[in-house]
């Protein structure tokens, strides 16, 4: 017997819900940005890859990631806005960016619904796997010139990719390789990762990571950071530093790791007296999805911003 | 005597075979201590002086080699001695740019502006430290890149920027890009390659010094810049659509984060003498970069009154034509004058006091 179509749809949006609410790992993976097609980027001569404009990531059925024209992801949005309208800019990594999530449900996306729409504009400049140095190389470069009024500083953590990576150096030339072949595929025709492509050295198994993360420290991450602030303060940009959860961890070192980011951060949030989100503050926000995690994130950040006048 | 000739002529014949048999051998050989020899011990060009960077497009390599005009190079990649370590008894300056901070027209290091800027300071002061951060060739871009990853790092208490010839360049190239990524590329080191086995001699070619076809003679804007066939009327419609905005953006960044991290900033105008145009590249393109120039002066100026940031306005500053060798870059001279008006700027505005350095 032939169930009822109402019966059918049902299902249908169950299965739905369920998959577009389906919890991540409860750690985040940090190599999750190696495992993106390459296609989607391309070489740069100062931030060492960028999203090519045009490009698009299908997730899912109903879940994807388009790139616009100014090599962004979601809508196409101009440098001039009207005068009235404030600017927010989130810059940062693969959280930022939303690997698997779908455009409504990005943290950009979602702290645009918190706020007046005609009062606000929202756009999201995070690419997977920028660290601190790729972050504030686009930002001065690249971003400053789309006048936002406030920058949201995310994905700090990413920097752990380094600091857990054998060989360390300051300029995480430890970290990259530089791109410079336009192909898609390698010589057996297999087509290329983002990792194969920009990466020549991951963290290893648990050891490996205790030894690098003795031999590196946030020197660089300070500078990176200061330097976003110091640009902002200059043009009268409020800033707004989300300060990561270390419990998102896969294992103990990388916790450790993520701790000391943190401190970090703090230090500079305290010494440069910056507003912040600090994820740690949110009532069980390790055992949330991704898209929860977006969004509780943008309420913390749309009750500041609520504020300004 | 007919035997004694052909016997000559046959022992020739075959020395000559046997010599061009083992060339062959040589010069196809794959390890060859004596090629490899010739390949270490050939001269340095200039692009051996040149490391690709992730962040910012090229740097001068650490311990670099030394050719004339070029070197000598410390640890850092930068034009001089060993930066002293770090200590609150001295003040350090670090004097960035492109090639007329390098000097790419003096021979010895202690000719150009920033050593000759030490040894002025030093006269009242002996505990002042002058590091030359100029790279050829940088543009803003690059130059704030650079601050951010290797400057700032060295806590400076003075940073002096002179900035405007090279950031003409990405003006006048078409599809233009804020972030200069139309005009620069990633790029890695050729590799020395192994000469194609050899048709003809091979016996008088063993001799030659240019045995290889070396790819290192390629000059660094081939091998940084964007492949770019010469559009002359393309050329003029970019010029002409692209302003100073994002050199003076870049400047105006540049001083914002110096002076955020502690540091006094200087800034510079480019001198210039146009009617000292040599360069094949630059000539046809005369007007772009005298307009060029002459609007990034003006940039600077705005940026150093926004910013309250001391000004040493050279633009027009040195008329003396043995003061340059070429339209932007100087003789001894010039860079002595240049020495000696940005030390009066430093202290004039009193950059020499005492700050607290940011924690």
């Amino acid at each position: 017997m032939r169930p009822p179509r109402s019966f059918i749809c049902i299902l249908f949006a169950a299965i739905l819900c369920v998959h577009q609410s389906a919890p991540v790992n409860r750690t985040k993976s940090f190599g999750d940005f190696a495992n993106l097609s390459e296609s989607g980027f391309q070489p740069h001569p100062y931030f060492v890859y960028e999203l090519r404009p045009g490009a698009f990531f299908p997730w899912s059925p109903g879940s994807a990631a388009r790139i616009n024209a100014m090599g962004a992801r979601g809508r196409e949005w101009q440098r001039e806005k009207d005068v009235s309208t404030r600017r927010v800019l989130c810059i940062g990594g693969s959280d930022t960016f939303g690997i698997g999530l779908a455009e409504n449900l990005t943290f950009p996306s979602q702290l645009l619904l918190k706020l007046n729409i005609k009062e606000w504009d929202v756009a999201n400049a995070g690419v997977p796997g920028y660290t601190s140095h790729e972050t504030a190389s686009v930002f001065s470069l690249k971003w400053l010139d789309y006048e936002p009024a406030v920058i949201v500083i995310n994905d700090l953590d990413a920097d752990v990719f380094a600091h857990l990576s054998e060989r360390y150096r300051n300029d995480y030339s430890h970290l990259w390789k530089i791109w410079t072949e336009a192909a898609t595929k390698d010589i057996n025709n297999k087509i290329l990762t983002l990792g194969e492509r920009v990466l020549q050295n991951q963290p290893g198994d648990v050891q490996k990571k205790k030894d690098a993360l003795a031999a590196s420290n946030t020197r660089a991450l300070e500078t990176n950071l200061e330097f976003i602030l110091n640009i902002a303060k200059g043009r009268d940009i409020r800033s707004i530093i989300i300060l990561p959860h270390s419990e998102l961890g896969a294992d103990p070192v990388e916790t450790r790791a993520i701790a000391r980011i943190r401190d970090a951060a703090r230090r500079i949030v305290k010494t440069k007296n910056v507003e912040f989100v600090d994820l740690e503050q949110i009532p069980n926000y390790v055992n949330m999805t991704a898209a929860e995690r977006a969004e509780s994130a943008a309420g913390r950040v749309s009750e500041y911003l609520l504020k300004l006048k | 005597m007919k035997k004694a000739f052909l016997a000559l002529a046959f022992g020739v014949c075959l020395a000559l075979g046997a010599g061009e048999i083992a060339s062959r051998i040589v010069l196809n050989s794959r390890r060859n201590e004596w090629i490899e020899k010739w390949i270490t011990n050939r001269p340095v060009t200039e692009i051996d002086i040149y490391a690709p960077n992730h962040h910012i497009c090229y740097k001068v390599a650490p311990n670099a080699p030394s050719m004339q005009y070029r070197g000598p190079h410390n640890s850092l990649g930068f034009r001089g001695p060993e930066p002293r370590a770090e200590s609150k008894d001295w003040i350090r300056i670090v004097c960035m740019g492109g090639s007329t901070t390098y000097g790419t027209r003096n021979a010895n290091e202690s000719d150009c502006w920033p050593r000759k800027l030490e040894t002025i300071l030093r006269a009242s002061n002996p505990n002042i430290e002058v590091i030359n951060a100029g790279v050829p060739a940088y543009t803003s871009a690059e130059s704030l890149q650079s601050l951010r990853e290797e400057i700032l790092p060295l806590n400076p208490d003075i940073v002096i920027f002179l900035a405007g010839f090279n950031d003409v360049m990405p003006r006048f190239m078409p599809d233009f890009c804020s972030d200069y990524s139309h005009y620069r590329k990633t790029w890695q080191r050729p590799a020395l390659e192994k000469p194609e086995p050899v048709s003809g001699l091979a016996l008088f070619s063993i001799f030659k010094k240019d045995l290889y076809n070396n790819p290192v003679h390629l000059p660094l804007r081939l091998l940084t810049g964007k492949d770019y066939h010469e559009m002359p009327e393309a050329e003029v419609v970019a010029f002409d659509s692209n302003s100073a905005a994002t050199f003076r953006r870049n400047v105006r960044t540049f001083t914002d984060a110096a002076q955020g991290a502690g540091a006094n900033v200087l800034l510079v105008t480019q001198s210039f003498l146009p009617e000292l145009i040599s360069v094949d590249f630059i000539q046809p393109r005369i007007r772009f970069f005298e307009t060029g120039l002459r609007e990034h002066s003006e940039a600077v100026r705005a940026v150093a009154k926004e910013t309250n940031a001391p000004l040493a306005d050279l633009e027009s500053f040195i008329t003396d034509r043995t003061a340059f060798d070429d339209i932007v870059h100087h003789t001894a001279l010039g860079a002595e004058l240049m020495a000696q008006a940005i030390a009066r700027e430093i202290v004039a505005n009193a950059l020499l006091e005492p700050r607290a350095k940011p924690k």
